[in-house]
């Protein structure tokens, strides 16, 4: 192989060292990423740990049809990760107005301040969230001491285990852990615009208001089209972390989504009926990429993915 | 903002109610970001007894005396120390691993470099999901192992941007060193990874937040109660507080002086705090980050 001189475009040696250096994390990623894959022929056999797969019996189809039997709980997972995501989408402009109010502030200075502390909670985990609500929001939590002390309520109200209110909790938490880092994107794009469409805009009496309807929305709107056609692809998943921190056994009927039933039908052993439902989730997100793809190309002319 | 503008608008303007509404309104928002975290450190620094009458803005009769019990509470020790070190081995992992993959990456000479390149894109868009990794984990004896923690894990989108980090250095360094008779492995570790600096730094302080804050790993892959992070010890306080606690602060009195809600708010700024501490850090390379991508698409 050395001695065979390869060309690449430019005419250099193909220098065969650098693809041996690679090679032993070809293999590492071949093993920990693609090998599972394979994993998905246990959805056709009735696996349980401990026994090889080969001695499993093959089911076929079974483990899918049985997603959709009366016992499921996926038509409730699917409900709890559809309706928080639906919300989740139509409060999705909330953090361009958050963007655009920003850049309205006077001072620099503030702007920076408030720019900062609002993004600090993107990177504090949902468990680390979940820390901060006990403490202010729980039965013996500070809002709780306080109203009882002073006699506003008689007894310790408990919002984090309201079934009732658990959806609206999500997305409140959703927008308070999100909003100043997702502003970030939209601010980018009000920089980006050009500054005389702006003095034009006061040269034709354009009031505040009227320069940001008429220049600052148009300006960031491709921005914020793209974001959510982005968003679509992950419209039917749900990661387990929020409800499985925030979730208990009152509000889990409300917030046990896709994520977290797949994770609960790992904890119970049930490896063949948790598969089958990976590999048509996976299917699923994968159509609905190419449909965001499609939009995308009706929307900008040019695809995204 | 342009200069022109703020030039302009300070020679004319002056505040209108909306200003004041606005800047008022930011001020609430910005004030619920930070009170929650203002609030756990003064709980954490009060004594448990008069912080459960409520304490709101200041510490009531301060005391450090938390943190010295919940420190050493059964299994904290411990649980600090893995936390510690798998943040600090799997960071260094992550900025070798990106770094490498990204320079050899980067080399047009390399044997199949774009086929290789998709192959490890790829990464990105399949997978078997979370059963059938568990189950190749278990299967090669890594459940329930201080080694599943710190096993290197490949990040297609770390790799992509030390490549095209790397890709921005002139190859007329790597040349002049090559014609000195340098091998790949001396320009990687002599030039290349030393100016890519600001790239790897980045990356480490990202996977270090992500390490440190992840209670998953431990969730789903150990039993072992030694194995134990403190983000999962968290976890496991603040869902299942009760018999938890009785089991670990088993010196009576321990229990005496400490309440559930003080060790969970002890705990909460002990793992907050780290991550407070390089955020400065973060924000200074993720504005940088999201403006690159969005000029991209």
């Amino acid at each position: 192989m050395a001695n065979k001189v390869t060309m690449n475009k430019k005419g250099q040696k193909k220098e065969w060292i650098l693809f041996w250096m690679i090679l032993p994390w070809i293999i590492y990623v071949f093993i920990f990423h693609y090998v599972p894959i394979a994993g998905w022929a246990y959805a056709f056999v009735d696996y349980k740990l401990g026994k090889s797969p080969f001695e499993s019996e093959f089911v076929g189809l079974r483990n899918f049809q049985a997603m959709f039997s009366s016992i499921s709980r996926l038509p409730r997972a699917l409900r709890n990760t559809v309706i928080p995501n639906t919300i989740n989408l139509a409060i999705s402009w909330l953090p361009v107005a958050f963007a655009i109010f920003l850049n309205e502030l006077r001072s620099t200075k503030y702007r920076r301040i408030v720019q900062t502390v609002t993004t600090i909670p993107n990177f504090i985990s949902w468990v680390m969230i979940y820390g901060l609500m006990v403490g202010l929001f729980s039965t013996d939590g500070m809002f709780n001491v306080l109203l009882l002390r002073n006699g506003v309520i008689s007894k310790p109200f408990n919002l984090l285990s309201n079934k009732n209110i658990a959806w609206t909790l999500q997305a409140v938490m959703g927008t308070w852990k999100g909003l100043g880092f997702s502003a970030i994107i939209y601010l980018a794009a009000i920089s980006g615009i050009d500054q005389e469409l702006y003095d034009a805009a006061m040269t034709d009496g354009a009031g505040r208001f009227q320069r940001i309807w008429h220049v600052t929305i148009p300006g960031v709107l491709p921005t914020f089209l793209v974001q959510s056609v982005l968003g679509i692809s992950g419209f039917l998943s749900g990661g387990m972390d929020y409800p499985l921190v925030f979730g208990g056994a009152l509000t889990n009927p409300k917030l046990e989504n896709i994520g977290l039933y797949s994770y609960n039908l790992f904890k119970n052993a049930d490896y063949s009926y948790g598969i089958a439902m990976g590999i048509m989730n996976s299917i699923v997100s994968i159509v609905l990429i190419c449909l965001g793809n499609a939009a995308a190309k009706k929307v900008r002319g040019e695809s995204i993915v | 903002m342009g200069k022109r503008k703020t030039a302009q608008k300070k020679h004319m303007y002056k505040a209108k109610p909306f200003d004041w509404i606005n800047a008022a309104v930011m001020f609430l928002f910005a004030f619920t970001c930070t009170y929650p975290f203002w609030y756990i450190l003064v709980y954490s620094l009060s004594d448990p007894m008069k912080a459960m009458a409520g304490v709101y803005f200041w510490p009531v009769d301060f005391t450090l005396e938390n943190y010295r019990k919940v420190l050493t509470l059964k299994g904290i020790p411990q649980a600090t120390l893995i936390s510690v070190s798998i943040t600090v081995i799997c960071t260094l992992e992550q900025m070798f691993i990106s770094g490498y993959l990204g320079y050899l990456l980067s080399r047009e000479r390399m044997p199949y470099r774009k086929a290789v390149y998709r192959f490890f894109i790829g990464t990105m868009f399949v997978g078997g999901g979370l059963i059938p990794e568990f189950l190749l984990r278990k299967y090669l004896g890594l459940y329930n192992t201080y080694f599943i923690y710190i096993m290197p894990g490949v990040s297609a989108y770390n790799m992509i941007l030390t490549k095209t980090f790397i890709e921005s250095i002139p190859s007329s360094l790597e040349e002049s060193a090559k014609l000195d008779g340098a091998s790949y492995w001396d320009v990687l570790t002599r030039i290349i990874l030393p100016l890519s600096k600001p790239i790897l730094a980045t990356i480490g302080v990202f996977t270090a937040v992500g390490v440190w804050s992840d209670y998953s790993t431990t969730l789903i892959y150990t039993v072992d109660r030694n194995l134990r992070t403190l983000q999962f010890i968290l976890y496991q306080y603040l869902k299942g507080a009760a018999s938890i606690l009785l089991e670990e602060g088993s010196k009576a009195n321990m229990r005496q002086q400490l309440t559930p809600m003080s060790i969970k708010m002890t705990l909460l700024v002990v793992t907050v705090v780290p991550i407070l501490c390089v955020y400065p850090y973060m924000q200074k390379y993720f504005t940088k980050g999201i403006m690159l991508g969005s000029v991209k698409g």
